[in-house]
């Protein structure tokens, strides 16, 4: 074991270890950060390229590019990738990196315990994946694995089961980081740093992390079940033999619910430490940005299921309702994001244009859930195209522009390297252009009734044209992820170096060195708001702001 | 830690009025029952706060404090490598996938499993 007694290190001393091994061991957790991060980008990689097979097979009508187990097994594992191994670990690492920087603590409060969760989240992504080489082939049951579809009967490969425990890794990890990152944050705060100065993606990862610790254990009780029922002889979901499907579908959707706003919250954290920066101005409305979090946590507690509306079993007044009340938290973001641009000096660097993206996609997707969580509308709309379409405009066009403004924000802080401005506005406008072309039309594919995971369709429905339309948008997404992978290997190569605060920003990490030494900080401001950082740059403003 | 007893306390009161709400509005057995275990889950967490915070006098939760007051004080020990995270993950995965297609692979995994979080333990000390 090596370890570090943080007390005074000396100015400039690099304790920063290179090599394979150095990784592999690392508990330091931006270390972890990292890993987390570029893992969570090859399996949205590896989404993204499912995610082109199957809009390849929905060209035209009547493909034959994917038989339709393929099609399933494709759609499965683009779903889960997606969600499992690169939303919400991305927002995993990103606050690995960064929470113990924005509240001045030198790491983690259980350094190994970190180190676990990672690489148990690893060995779960492998173990998903590892489905495709046994017999039977990957899971085919969707994200969502729904008895009895799941069920050994129907679902007789041993893809399933490694589906099941891979899944089950991973909410395990998801737990562990959870407590993890509510213990840092309550303990290991600089001084000055009290709970309403912290920066508001730290207030955001606390929310997420409280619903994780209330969620993932839905998830994993109903993974166990299912593992039960498939391999020793259980009940629990068989309705032929007492058991109850309708039970699978609500501890699935407690956690499943909670799932959309554990991928969201950190992601509207993402936002509300860009905009402030680039519109030149205090955040507006901080207490109630912070509030309006929990308030989402809460309220999300109660609507796990309108995603059950059409079961007849569930109380669809009460899911409507609570569903309808979250509309109101979020509204009062978009207001105070929209109060933080209102008179600013806005800039409209690669970041600022990747927030601006996701608030217009994400009130579309906002909207279409509005719209959706009314019973009578979602009976319309249940298992169409409107319903991928409202899915992807909130964590597609929401989460994913909010990684990549994430990532153009940090990236010169985590590797000291700045990305090319000019690649940036190419890859935002052409994500931003291909997003839109490829899922707005899909709203209009699920009102002309296209049902979705069907693998393909006949010509007489005239949904053809809308279908190419959308294709062609995904190929110019994929020119957009294109432009960003270039842009992130050319500055790689070319090392220009960067200043420890290229953009003018408010919270601790830009406080320290780029990339951050090991013990993270070699000296602190002074704390006495939720910009430390532009108050001790600016001391004249500070005092005018009457802090 | 106020600010953090407040928010588990809140959450763990939103969680029972919600479930009281979601019985009268459905008398619904699998609903009420989750939100119930949730409330009690959040309940058990805000009563350990109040423990905590007797116990805790925290510099960052003072608005005042300064770097001069913790200085040359020890924050503690950090570790900064160990390889047995990993081993111990790996002996997870092995328990895990030996369970699902082969039960050998499970008893080397449970085996790689112990020695790895033994190691842990052995180390944290």
């Amino acid at each position: 074991m090596t370890t570090t007694t943080v007390t005074a290190p000396a100015p400039g001393t690099s304790l920063v270890r290179h090599g394979v091994i150095a990784w592999l061991s690392s508990t330091d957790h931006k270390h972890i950060g990292i890993l987390y991060m570029c893992t969570s980008i090859f399996y949205f990689l590896v989404a993204g390229l499912l995610a082109m097979t199957i809009r390849a097979q929905l060209i035209q009508p009547n493909m034959t590019l994917l038989g339709p187990h393929q099609y399933a097994e494709i759609f499965t594992l683009h779903g889960t990738a997606m969600i499992f191994l690169s939303i919400v670990p991305f927002a995993l690492g990103l606050a690995n990196f960064l929470i113990p920087l924005q509240i001045g603590a030198p790491d983690m409060a259980f350094p190994r315990l970190n180190a676990f969760a990672y690489w148990i989240f690893f060995f779960g992504g492998l173990t998903i994946f590892s489905g495709v080489l046994v017999n039977g082939g990957a899971a085919a049951t969707g994200w969502t694995a729904f008895a009895p579809l799941s069920d050994i009967r129907i679902s007789t490969g041993g893809g399933q089961d490694l589906w099941i425990v891979g899944l089950l890794m991973t909410s395990v990890s998801g737990i562990l980081t959870a407590v993890n990152f509510i213990t840092t944050t309550f303990l290991y705060r600089a001084p000055g740093m009290t709970m309403w100065r912290l920066p508001v993606f730290t207030w955001e990862m606390i929310a997420t992390s409280l619903m994780i610790l209330l969620a993932f254990p839905s998830l994993a009780a109903v993974l166990a079940l299912l593992f039960i029922d498939r391999n020793f002889g259980g009940q629990f979901f068989d309705a032929g033999a007492g058991g109850n499907p309708v039970l699978y579908k609500h501890l699935f959707w407690f956690f499943g619910h909670h799932e959309v706003y554990i991928m969201i919250l950190p992601y509207f954290g993402v936002i509300t430490e860009i905009i402030p920066v680039f519109s030149r101005k205090p955040l507006f409305g901080y207490t109630g940005l912070v509030l309006s979090a929990f308030a989402i946590a809460g309220l999300s507690m109660g609507v796990w299921a309108h995603h059950m509306f059409t079961t007849g079993a569930v109380a669809n007044l009460f899911f409507s309702g609570v569903s309808f009340l979250i509309a109101v938290p979020t509204g009062i973001k978009f207001f105070n994001w929209i109060g933080t641009m209102w008179k600013g000096s806005i800039i409209l660097t690669t970041p600022m244009l990747f927030a601006v993206g996701f608030m217009l996609n994400f009130l579309i997707g906002g909207i279409t859930g509005v719209m959706i969580a009314s019973p009578p509308l979602d009976f319309h709309a249940e298992d169409t195209y409107f319903l991928i379409a409202h899915m992807h405009y909130v964590l597609g066009g929401g989460s994913l522009f909010a990684i990549f403004g994430a990532i153009y924000f940090w990236f010169p802080k985590i590797f000291g390297v700045q990305l090319s401005e000019r690649l940036g506005k190419w890859c935002f406008g052409l994500l931003f252009i291909g997003f839109n072309t490829t899922f707005f039309v899909m709203h209009i594919l699920g009102m002309m009734g296209m049902p979705r995971r069907i693998y393909t369709y006949p010509a007489l429905q005239g949904w053809g044209e809308l279908n190419f339309i959308a294709t062609v948008g995904s190929w110019i997404m994929a020119a957009g992820v294109f432009v960003f992978i270039w842009d992130v290997v050319s500055a790689s190569l070319a090392r220009k170096g960067v200043a420890d605060d290229p953009w003018g920003g408010n919270s601790l990490e830009w406080w320290t060195t780029s990339p951050p030494p090991e013990q993270n900080f070699t000296s602190l401001p002074p704390i006495r708001s939720e910009r430390p950082v532009f108050d001790a740059k600016h001391p004249e403003l500070a005092r005018r702001t009457g802090k | 830690m106020i600010t953090g007893r407040r928010l588990f306390v809140s959450s763990a009161v939103f969680g029972i009025v919600i479930a009281i709400v979601h019985w009268f509005s459905s008398r619904d057995y699998d609903g009420t029952i989750l939100l119930g275990v949730m409330a009690t889950a959040l309940a058990f967490a805000a009563s350990y706060m109040f423990v905590a915070e007797r116990e805790a006098q925290l510099v960052g939760d003072r608005k005042d404090a300064s770097n001069a007051d913790v200085k040359g004080e020890r924050l503690g020990v950090f570790t900064v490598a160990t390889p047995w995270s990993l081993l111990a993950a790996f002996g997870a995965c092995l328990l895990l996938i030996g369970l699902a297609v082969f039960p050998v692979l499970g008893v080397a995994g449970g085996a790689v499993l112990g020695f790895g979080l033994f190691q842990l333990v052995r180390e944290s000390r």
